[in-house]
C-alpha cells in the first residue's frame, strides 16, 4: 500500500540553460486555459523491480521540471543531465507487480498522471524498426517487451515455441494510458494465419516445434508516442473472470476461476471473449488481497463499488490482474447459469444466462420489506448490459409452480452523463419494496450476450437492506469555451497560482439518502485553503472551491475530499475519488473524451506566476444578515494581467441564488460591491458558503523570464559580434544569428494571448438570522 | 355462377361423371388416343361449363417417342358432339351454347383423335358479376393499373387504380364513386367514360385498350348494366392460380398454349387464361400473347413465363434444347457435374473441354484469393504431377489469409460496412476485421448470419453491431435481411402487394416485427451506437391498415414471443432451419454466381417463383448439401471450384457460344476493381499507398469504402460504396473511362516509368537474356508462358526500338522504353483484364 504523497517541489533558478529554451521552441500548446504541466506519454511504460532505467516523457509545459512524482513514494527519479525530458528512475526490488501513477512536477505545477507498470521480470524494449516481416524482432517467451506503435505500420515479432505448449500473447495498452487499440495475429513461419484478435489477447497452441510470427498494429493503424504497449508471450496463467466476481473482506473466499493455462483446471462449457471454451479452476482466495484497492481502476460507474485487483500464482507464473469487487457481506457463487435459493440478505455470484436459460436468486420475503438490489458486472469492466425481473411464485391447487412478473427492475440511481465524466453504468442499483408475502425470484439477463453462443460473463447480485449511503467523485471544473463552436476538451490539472481560486465539481450518488451532505477538503497542502460546502437534500452536484494564498510557494500535496452526512443519527463519511481526462480532444463530436480515476490525486501550486486576478470579500468573517433583506458584499479586486473589457460575476454556491443579479466588474477597479437580495433568493437561515463566478478573457503572458534570458543572450551576442576580431567574426555572427532566432522564439512564446478564464471570487460566508418578529397587534 | 363447382355435385353432373367413367379406364387426367392427349388441368377428366360466361381453354398434346411433348392445340381440328352444345374455336377454347352433355373431339391431320366428356348447364344464365374477381383483372391485363399508368401512386389524369389491382375495394371507390360517378353511366353503359376512353372512342392518353367485340368489353357492359355490383361479402376469393403445363421442352421456334386455373376460397375453380397476364423473363428467348400462347425463338436455353392473376402468380418453365449430340462429357467430379451434365444432355448442348492447368490456376486463384498467381505458385503447380493437384490448390487457397481477405471484401460491401466520416473508422475497421476473421475461421454461415442479425452491444465488444449503423429503420433491417440472407426483394411489399411474388404488406410487416425491439443508444464513441434488445412484446404496425403484426417468418404462422426474448434470435432460428426454403438457397446461388459469373437464379438476390433457377435440381442439391455440411462455406467453395463444370474452358465449341444458362463453358468476366488494381501493382512492381494503412496494403484488404474517394482507379472500375445489400452495386461493366485510364492515366504512366518498376528492372537485368525476361513478363501478366510467335514478336519490337540508338546510353534508354511498352501493352489486353 502506497503512503500518502506529500512532496515539496523547489523550482531551481530561472535560468536553466539554453537547451531548455530550445525545447520550448518546439512546443505548440493549445492555450484554451492557463498553462499547466501536461504529460502525454512516457516511455518505456513499464519497468522491472530492482532496476534503474531511463524514462522519456512527452507533453506540454514540461518546463523547469524538477522531477517525477509517483503514487508510490518508493519509486524515485532524477532528470538525466544533458538530456531533454529524460529521467533516471529507480524501482526498488521489493515492489510488487502492479501499476503506479507518474507525474511531472514543472513550472506550471504537477502534471496529470500517466500509468507506469511494474513488472515481475525483465522488461525489454522494442526498437520500433520491426515494421516489415524481414525486420521482425526476435522475442523470448515470458518476457515483457515495451514498445510504441508507428502509424500506418505493422510490427512484426519472431519467436520459437514448442508444439502443444499453450501461449498467451497479451498487450497492455489502455491500462497504461496508451491510445493503442491492439490488433494481434499469429502466423506460422510459412505465413499461414493461426489466430487473430482485436482485444489485445490471443492464444496460440503451436502445432509443431518451430518458429512463429506475431503481428501487432493499432486497430485503425494510428501510432506515435502515445501508442505505447507492453507485449508478452506467456506460458503462464491468464484469467478472464472469477465467480463470484467479488471478495468478502477478511474472509477466505471460495470461488471459481475461468481462464487459460490454469494448472489443475478442467474444461468448462463457458466461452471466453475469443469464443473458445475456458478452463475452470476451483480456488480459495483470501479476502485480504495483497494488491492495493487503488490498483484496479474500473470504469467510472465503479466508484460506487470498491474493487481490487488480484493475481493468481501458479507453477507457471503469475497471472494478469483480475478485477474483483470488495464487500463486507458473505459472498457465494455458482459457476453456471442457475436460479439459486437464498435467504436474504445475499451476495450471490453467477453467470449471465444464455437464451432460454434462467439465472438469479429465489427467496422468501414479506410485504413491505425494503431491499437494495445491486448487480455488479459492467462496473468491473465486463461489457454487459443487465436486465432484471422480479417474479412471484404461484402454486396451483395441483401443486404446479408458475412465476408471474411483478416488476422489471431498472437502474433507479441518478448517474452523471457529463462528457468528460460519464458515470453511466449498465449495472443495476435500485430500491426494491416487496409488495406482498411470498416466494420470489430475481432473474438477471445480459441484453448484450443472450444468444446460445458467444461469451458469457459473471455477475454478483447483492440484495441487502436498503440502508442510506452515498458516494462522491470530484473532477476539476471545465474552463469556459473560447467560442460557441469550441468542442475541445482539455486535460485539466488542479494547479493553482498564488491568489487564484479554482473550482472542483463534486458529484454525489445517493442510495436511499435524503439528507444534506457536507463536502470539505482535508489535509490540504500548505498555502491552499477551502471552505466546506453543502450539497442540499435532493441535489447530486456541488462545487468546492480551493484558494491559493497570495504568498504561497510551489508545492505539491495530496487532494483529499470528504463527504459527511447524517443517516440514522450516525455520521456517514465517504472519501471522494478523483478523475482526469486522459488526452486533449479537438472535437468531442469526432472523438471520445476518455477519462480515468487517478491514483493518489494531488493539488499543486505553480508559484512562478501569480493569478491573473484575485477577487475576495473584504471581510473574512461571516456576514450577518437578516432573512428577507438585502446584503451588500464589498469585494477587493487585484488585477495582475489585462482583461478584454468588463465581465460579469454572479453570486452562486446554492441553488437558491439562481435568481440573483449579476455584478459587472471593471477589471481596472480595485473594488466592487455585490448585492444579494435574500428576499428574492429565499436563502434560508443559517450559514451559507457563497461566492461569485463568471467568465472573462484575459490577455495572458508568460515565459517573461525566458524572454529576459533571450534578451540578455541577444545583447551579449550582438556585442560579441561587434567586438569580434576578424578570425572570430564568422563564429560570432553565427552565435548572433542563433541568439536572434532564440529571441524571436521567446518573443513569440511570451506574446500576449487571449485566454478564456473562469473567475471565482474567494468564498465568503453569510450568516442569515431570522428577521425580527413584527409586534403583535393589540 | 361463373365458376365450375366441384363439390357438391348436382345430380346432372353426377350422372355425367358416371358416364365419363363408364366410357372406360382412362388415364388419370385425360382421355386420349395413343398419340394424342386432351388436357386442361391436372386431374380433370371432363369439361364442365356452368353459366353463360363459362369457358375452358383446352390443350391438345402429342407425346413423342423421346419423351418430349408437342403442342397441337392450334393445328388440330376440334368439334363438339352434339354440335349445338358448345363451340371450340381455333385456339382450343370451348364456350357453351345450350345445356346438355356430350363430348369434345379433337382430330389431327393424320387422323389421330381424342375426346373429352362435356357437360353444359345453365347456359342461359348470366350469374351476378363480382367486381374483384371479374372486373379488376380486366384492368390488370390491359395495363390500366400498371405502375406507369393509373396504377401509380398519384394515378393518371385524376383517375387512380391500385397497382396491378391489389386493392379492389379502393379501385371500386375510385371507379364507381369518385368524381360523382362520372366514369360510369348505367343508363347507357356503352357511353360510360370508362369504356369510351378504354376503346379510344374519346381521346385517351393510354390509347386503345379494349375492343368493342372483346369478352372484356361485353363483361364490363354487363357489369354496368347490372348496376355495378361489388359482390357479396361472402363471395369466394382467389386463393391461388395454377398454370398448366408447368414445364415443357419446346423445339426451337416452337409454341405452347398455356391454361390458367384459378382456385377459389369456396373450392370452386375457373379457367382464367384469358384474364391472366403472361410475361417471359427473357424477351430474347420467347414472347407471349394475351391468349396464353408462348412462342420461343431460335435460341436454346431456359425461359420462364410469369403468369399473374389477381395478385397470384404461377410460372411456366420452357426448356428449349439445342438438340446437339452430347457424345462425351468431362469426368464428373461431384454432384455439381452430374446435375449440370444431366441438363446439358437434356438440352443437347456439348460442353467445352476442361481448361488447361495454368488457366485453371489463374482462374481459381483470382476467384478464391482475389489475386493472380505468383511465379512460385505457377512453377510449383506446373511441376506437380499428382492427379489431385487442382483439389489441393483449392484447399491451399482456402487455408490462406488471401481467401479471407477477398471474401471479406465481398461481404463487407454487402453488409454496408460504410464509412461516411472519419469517426466511424474504428467501427468499420472492427467490422471488417470481424467479417474477415469469421471467414478465416470458417464460421458456419448460419452462425455468421445470427451474429449479424442478432447483434447487440457496442462495436468494441461486438463489431457486427456496425451493420445496424447503416440499416437504421425496421424497413431497412427487414429488407436487407431478406435481400442479403434470403435472396428476396421485399421492398415493394412495404407499400403494396409484391407484383411478382406472393408477399403482401402483412407478410412484410410481420417480418419487420422481428426488428421491432431493436433499440439504439448513444455509444461511447461518437458516431457509433450501442444496439440493445428493448424488452417488450415484439410487434410491428402494418402501415396499410394499422393492424399490429406479430413476428412471422415468410410464409409462416406468427410467433408469440415473451417480452424477454429477443425476436431477432427467433428470426435467426427460422432462417437457419434446415427446411427453410430461402436461406441456404440464397447463399449457394450467391456463391455460384461468384464462381460461374451468372447465378442459377439471376439476379442472385431476386429469387422468386417467377424468376426460377435455370437448374432447379442443382440449386436444391447445392442447398441441401450446404445445410448437411453444417453451413460450411469452405466446403461450398471447394465443391464449386473442384467441379469439372467450373474448370471448363471459356473457349466455346460450335454449340455453346450463345449459352448463357447451362454453364456449358466458363463465362469470362472482367477482374473486379480491387483485384485488377492489385494485379496492375503486381505487374508494375509498384506499391499501393492508401492513406492510413501500411504502404503495400492490397486493395482487396481495404476495410471500408472510404478509400474509393482517393483512388480514381477503384472508382472507375466500380468498387462499391457499400450503400446497399445488392451485389449489383459493384459495377463489372467495361467502359471507355476504364480503357482510357489504363491506356494513359498519369498515375499508371508514372508507375510504369518509375525507376523501381518492373520494366526498369527487366531492362537493367543482365543476368537473364531477353527471351527469359519476356517469359517472366508473360507469366506475371497471364499466368502462362508466351507462345513462340509472341516471343518473336516482342523480340522483334525490342530490336527495332534499340536498333537506332546511337550509343550505349541511348540503347539502355531504348531498352527500358521497350520494356515499358511491353508491360503497358500486356496490361491493356483482355487476357490480363479478364478472368477466363
Amino acid at each position: 500500500m502506497a503512503k500518502p504523497l506529500v512532496k515539496r517541489v523547489f523550482i531551481p533558478p530561472l535560468i536553466r540553460g539554453l537547451f531548455v529554451l530550445a525545447w520550448l521552441l518546439l512546443a505548440t500548446p493549445i492555450r484554451a486555459q492557463l498553462p499547466t504541466t501536461r504529460l502525454a506519454s512516457i516511455f518505456p511504460p513499464g519497468l522491472s523491480p530492482g532496476t534503474t532505467n531511463e524514462i522519456v516523457v512527452t507533453g506540454e509545459f514540461l518546463d523547469d521540471s524538477t522531477g517525477m512524482l509517483f503514487s508510490d513514494h518508493r519509486l524515485t527519479a532524477t532528470p538525466k543531465p544533458g538530456a531533454v525530458n529524460t529521467y533516471i528512475v529507480t524501482v526498488p526490488g521489493d515492489l510488487k507487480p502492479g501499476t503506479v501513477d507518474l507525474r511531472i512536477a514543472g513550472r506550471f505545477g504537477a502534471s496529470n498522471p500517466r500509468a507506469l507498470a511494474i513488472g515481475d521480470g525483465p522488461e525489454l524494449i522494442a526498437p520500433g524498426s520491426n515494421t516489415s516481416l524481414s525486420n521482425a524482432l526476435d522475442i523470448p517467451l515470458n518476457k515483457v517487451i515495451n514498445g510504441k506503435a508507428a502509424a500506418a505500420a505493422d510490427h512484426w515479432f519472431h519467436f520459437s515455441a514448442k508444439a502443444g505448449q499453450p501461449l498467451i500473447a497479451r498487450v497492455e495498452a489502455a491500462s497504461l494510458d496508451s491510445r493503442l487499440e491492439p490488433v494481434l495475429a499469429f502466423y506460422s513461419s510459412d505465413q499461414r494465419e493461426l489466430g487473430h484478435s482485436r482485444r489485445g489477447l490471443l492464444e496460440l497452441v503451436p502445432p509443431t516445434d518451430g518458429h512463429y510470427v506475431l503481428q501487432l498494429h493499432d486497430g485503425t493503424y494510428k501510432g506515435g508516442d502515445e501508442y505505447t504497449y507492453r507485449l508478452s508471450l506467456s506460458t503462464g496463467p491468464h484469467l478472464e473472470f472469477a465467480i463470484p466476481p467479488a471478495l468478502q473482506i477478511g474472509a477466505t473466499n471460495h470461488g471459481f476461476l475461468f481462464g487459460r493455462n490454469l494448472p489443475g483446471s478442467q474444461r468448462s462449457a463457458v466461452r471466453g471473449i475469443e469464443g473458445g471454451a475456458l478452463e475452470q479452476l476451483e480456488v480459495e482466495i483470501p479476502g485480504t488481497p495483497d494488491a492495493a484497492p487503488e490498483e484496479f481502476l474500473p470504469r467510472f460507474g465503479g466508484y460506487t463499488w470498491k474493487s481490487t485487483s488480484w493475481r493468481f500464482t501458479s507453477i507457471n507464473g503469475l497471472s494478469d490482474p483480475l478485477a474483483l469487487g470488495l464487500t463486507r457481506g458473505r459472498v457465494t457463487g455458482v459457476a453456471t447459469s442457475a436460479v439459486v435459493s437464498v435467504t436474504l440478505p445475499c451476495e450471490q455470484g453467477g453467470l449471465f444466462p444464455h437464451r432460454k436459460e434462467h439465472s438469479g436468486v429465489r427467496f422468501d420475503a414479506k410485504k413491505g420489506e425494503n431491499w437494495r438490489v445491486e448487480l455488479l458486472s459492467d462496473r468491473l469492466g465486463f461489457r454487459t448490459a443487465a436486465g432484471m425481473m422480479l417474479q412471484r411464485l404461484k402454486k396451483s391447487e395441483t401443486g404446479n409452480e408458475t412465476y408471474t412478473d411483478v416488476e422489471e427492475i431498472r437502474d433507479a440511481e441518478k448517474r452523471f452523463e457529463d462528457r468528460d465524466f460519464n458515470t453511466v453504468s449498465r449495472d443495476i442499483s435500485a430500491s426494491l419494496k416487496i409488495p406482498e408475502d411470498g416466494t420470489y425470484r430475481l432473474l438477471v439477463r445480459d441484453y448484450y450476450h443472450s444468444a446460445e453462443e458467444g461469451p458469457q460473463y459473471p455477475y454478483l447480485l447483492r440484495v441487502v437492506p436498503d440502508a442510506p449511503d452515498f458516494h462522491l467523485a470530484v473532477v476539476l471544473a471545465i474552463p469556459p469555451k473560447s467560442q460557441d463552436n469550441d468542442r475541445r476538451y482539455h486535460v485539466l490539472n488542479p494547479v493553482l497560482r498564488p491568489g487564484e481560486t479554482v473550482a472542483l465539481r463534486v458529484y454525489v450518488t445517493r442510495q436511499n439518502l435524503d439528507s444534506d451532505i457536507e463536502v470539505l477538503a482535508t489535509n490540504l497542502p500548505p498555502g491552499i485553503s477551502s471552505t466546506p460546502v453543502r450539497i442540499a437534500s435532493g441535489q447530486n452536484k456541488g462545487t468546492l472551491l480551493l484558494t491559493a494564498a497570495e504568498n504561497a510557494t510551489n508545492v505539491v500535496g495530496p487532494m483529499q475530499i470528504l463527504g459527511r452526512a447524517q443517516a440514522d443519527k450516525a455520521d456517514l463519511i465517504r472519501t471522494a475519488r478523483a478523475a482526469s481526462v486522459l488526452w486533449p480532444v479537438g472535437d468531442y463530436d469526432e472523438e471520445p473524451v476518455t477519462s480515468r480515476w487517478v491514483r493518489q490525486p494531488v493539488l499543486s501550486i505553480a508559484g512562478t506566476e501569480l493569478a491573473p486576478i484575485t477577487i475576495a470579500a473584504e471581510s473574512t468573517s461571516p456576514l450577518e444578515v437578516q432573512a428577507g433583506t438585502r446584503v451588500k458584499v464589498p469585494l477587493r479586486i487585484k488585477k495582475r494581467l489585462d482583461f478584454t473589457g468588463k465581465f460579469k460575476l454572479k453570486p452562486t454556491g446554492e441553488t437558491a441564488l439562481e435568481k440573483s443579479k449579476e455584478l459587472e466588474i471593471d477589471p481596472g477597479s480595485t473594488n466592487a460591491v455585490a448585492e444579494i437580495d435574500l428576499g428574492e433568493t429565499a436563502l434560508g437561515e443559517g450559514l451559507h458558503t457563497l461566492w461569485l463566478q463568471g467568465a472573462a478573457t484575459v490577455k495572458y503572458r508568460s515565459f517573461l523570464d525566458s524572454l529576459a534570458v533571450a534578451e540578455v543572450d541577444l545583447n551579449s551576442a550582438t556585442q560579441a559580434a561587434k567586438d569580434a576580431k576578424p578570425d572570430d567574426k564568422k563564429s560570432a555572427e553565427e552565435r548572433l544569428k542563433a541568439a536572434q532566432e532564440r529571441k524571436k522564439a521567446a518573443d513569440e512564446r511570451a506574446k500576449a494571448r487571449d485566454i478564456p478564464l473562469m473567475i471565482y471570487t474567494e468564498p465568503f460566508v453569510l450568516k442569515v438570522i431570522p428577521a425580527p418578529k413584527a409586534p403583535a397587534k393589540s | 355462377m361463373l365458376f365450375s363447382t366441384l363439390n357438391p355435385l348436382p345430380s346432372l353432373r353426377r350422372a355425367f361423371l358416371a358416364l365419363a367413367i363408364s366410357m372406360g379406364a382412362l388415364p388419370a387426367w385425360c382421355v386420349a388416343s395413343e398419340a394424342l392427349l386432351l388436357q386442361f388441368r391436372p386431374g380433370a377428366t371432363n369439361v364442365l361449363l356452368h353459366g353463360k360466361d363459362a369457358a375452358q381453354q383446352l390443350l391438345a398434346t402429342a407425346p413423342k417417342a423421346d419423351g418430349s411433348e408437342v403442342d397441337l392445340t392450334r393445328t388440330i381440328a376440334w368439334k363438339v358432339e352434339p354440335a349445338n352444345l358448345a363451340v371450340v374455336d381455333s385456339s382450343g377454347r370451348v364456350t357453351p351454347l345450350a345445356n346438355g352433355q356430350g363430348s369434345i373431339i379433337a382430330t389431327t391431320p393424320e387422323g389421330q383423335s381424342a375426346s373429352l366428356p362435356l357437360l353444359v348447364e345453365k347456359a342461359e344464365i348470366s350469374p351476378p358479376i363480382n367486381f374483384a374477381n371479374q372486373i379488376v383483372p380486366i384492368f390488370t391485363k390491359n395495363g390500366c393499373s400498371g405502375g406507369g399508368c393509373h396504377g401509380k401512386a398519384a394515378g393518371q389524369n385524376g383517375f387512380r387504380l391500385s397497382l396491378l389491382g391489389f386493392e379492389p375495394a379502393e379501385d371500386y371507390e375510385h371507379l364507381v364513386k369518385e368524381a360523382r360517378g362520372r366514369r360510369l353511366f348505367p343508363a347507357a353503359p356503352e357511353r360510360s367514360l370508362l369504356l369510351t376512353k378504354g376503346t379510344a372512342t374519346l381521346p385517351h392518353g393510354g390509347g386503345k385498350r379494349l375492343e368493342t367485340e372483346s369478352d372484356d368489353y361485353r363483361l364490363l357492359i354487363r357489369w354496368i348494366t347490372q348496376g355495378m355490383p361489388y359482390g357479396q361479402p361472402n363471395d369466394p376469393v382467389v386463393t391461388k392460380i395454377e398454370v398448366f403445363p408447368t414445364e415443357r421442352t419446346l423445339p426451337l421456334n416452337g409454341e405452347q398454349q398455356l391454361v390458367v386455373t384459378a382456385y377459389y376460397s369456396d373450392g370452386s375453380l375457373e379457367d382464367v387464361t384469358r384474364g391472366a397476364l403472361f410475361e417471359p423473363n427473357d424477351k430474347d428467348m420467347a414472347k407471349t400473347d394475351s391468349l396464353g400462347r408462348v412462342k420461343v425463338f431460335d435460341q436454346p436455353g431456359e425461359v420462364a413465363v410469369m403468369v399473374r392473376y389477381q395478385g397470384k402468380v404461377s410460372v411456366f418453365r420452357g426448356t428449349v434444347p439445342l438438340g446437339a449430340p452430347v457424345a462425351t462429357l468431362p469426368p464428373a467430379h461431384n454432384f455439381v457435374d452430374e446435375l449440370v451434365f444431366k441438363q446439358l444432355k437434356k438440352v443437347g448442348m456439348p460442353p467445352s473441354d476442361v481448361c488447361d492447368d495454368l488457366t485453371f490456376l489463374r482462374r481459381v486463384t483470382v476467384d478464391i484469393a482475389g489475386r493472380t498467381p505468383t511465379d512460385q505458385e505457377l512453377e510449383a503447380f506446373r511441376k506437380d504431377t499428382a492427379q489431385d493437384k487442382r483439389d489441393r490448390t483449392i484447399e491451399r487457397l482456402l487455408a490462406s489469409g488471401d481467401y479471407a481477405d477477398y471474401f471479406a471484401n465481398k461481404w463487407s460491401a454487402l453488409l454496408r460496412n460504410k464509412r461516411t466520416d472519419g469517426k466511424q473508422a474504428h467501427g468499420t475497421f472492427a467490422f471488417h476485421d470481424w467479417i474477415r476473421q469469421s471467414l478465416a475461421d470458417n464460421k458456419p454461415y448460419d452462425r455468421f448470419m445470427r451474429e449479424i442479425v442478432g447483434a447487440s452491444g457496442d462495436v468494441d465488444e461486438n463489431p457486427p453491431v456496425a451493420w445496424y449503423r447503416q440499416v437504421r429503420t425496421t424497413q431497412n433491417q427487414l429488407e436487407d435481411t431478406a435481400q442479403l440472407f434470403l435472396g428476396l426483394r421485399l421492398q415493394c411489399a412495404q407499400c403494396h402487394h409484391h407484383p411478382y411474388e406472393k408477399w403482401s404488406q402483412a407478410d412484410y410487416w410481420s417480418f419487420g416485427a422481428f426488428f421491432s425491439q431493436v433499440s439504439y443508444k448513444k455509444g461511447e464513441r461518437p458516431g457509433e451506437d450501442t444496439i440493445v434488445h428493448r424488452r417488450g412484446v415484439a410487434q410491428a404496425t402494418n402501415k396499410k391498415n394499422g393492424q399490429a403484426m406479430k413476428p412471422a417468418g415468410l410464409g409462416e404462422t406468427p410467433l408469440a414471443l415473451a417480452a424477454d426474448e429477443d425476436p431477432r434470435q427467433s428470426l435467426a432460428d427460422w432462417m437457419s432451419r434446415p427446411d427453410n426454403r430461402f436461406f441456404a438457397r440464397a447463399l449457394v446461388n450467391r456463391y455460384w454466381k461468384h464462381f460461374f459469373n451468372r447465378g442459377l437464379v439471376d439476379p442472385e438476390d431476386d429469387m422468386r417463383d417467377t424468376n426460377p433457377a435455370t437448374n432447379p435440381e442443382l440449386l436444391d442439391a447445392l442447398a441441401a448439401n450446404f445445410v448437411k455440411s453444417g453451413y460450411d462455406l469452405k466446403w461450398l467453395v471447394s465443391t464449386l471450384a473442384s467441379s469439372s463444370v467450373y474448370q471448363l474452358s471459356s473457349t466455346p465449341n460450335q454449340y455453346n457460344a450463345r449459352d448463357r444458362h447451362h454453364f456449358a463453358r466458363y463465362y469470362p468476366r472482367r477482374l473486379a476493381a480491387e483485384v485488377l488494381y492489385d494485379a496492375v501493382n503486381t505487374m508494375l512492381l509498384s506499391q499501393s499507398k492508401f492513406d492510413g494503412v501500411p504502404a503495400g496494403t492490397r486493395a482487396v484488404s481495404l476495410p471500408d469504402n472510404s478509400f474509393n474517394a482517393g483512388s480514381y482507379f477503384l472508382t472507375v472500375f466500380g468498387r462499391p460504396e457499400s450503400s446497399s445489400a445488392c451485389e449489383c452495386e459493384r459495377s463489372m461493366d467495361a467502359s471507355l473511362s476504364q480503357s482510357l485510364h489504363l491506356l494513359n492515366a498519369k498515375d499508371i504512366q508514372e508507375r510504369l516509368a518509375s525507376d523501381s518498376s518492373r520494366a526498369s528492372r527487366l531492362a537493367a537485368d543482365t543476368q537473364q537474356n531477353e527471351e527469359a525476361k519476356l517469359r517472366q513478363l508473360y507469366r506475371v501478366a497471364f499466368s502462362r508462358d508466351p507462345q513462340a510467335g509472341e516471343v518473336q514478336f516482342a523480340l522483334d519490337y525490342m530490336g527495332r526500338k534499340t536498333k537506332s540508338a546511337k550509343d550505349d546510353a541511348a540503347k539502355t534508354k531504348a531498352r527500358r522504353e521497350a520494356y515499358e511498352d511491353m508491360v503497358w501493352a500486356l496490361l491493356n489486353t483482355k487476357e490480363f483484364l479478364f478472368n477466363h
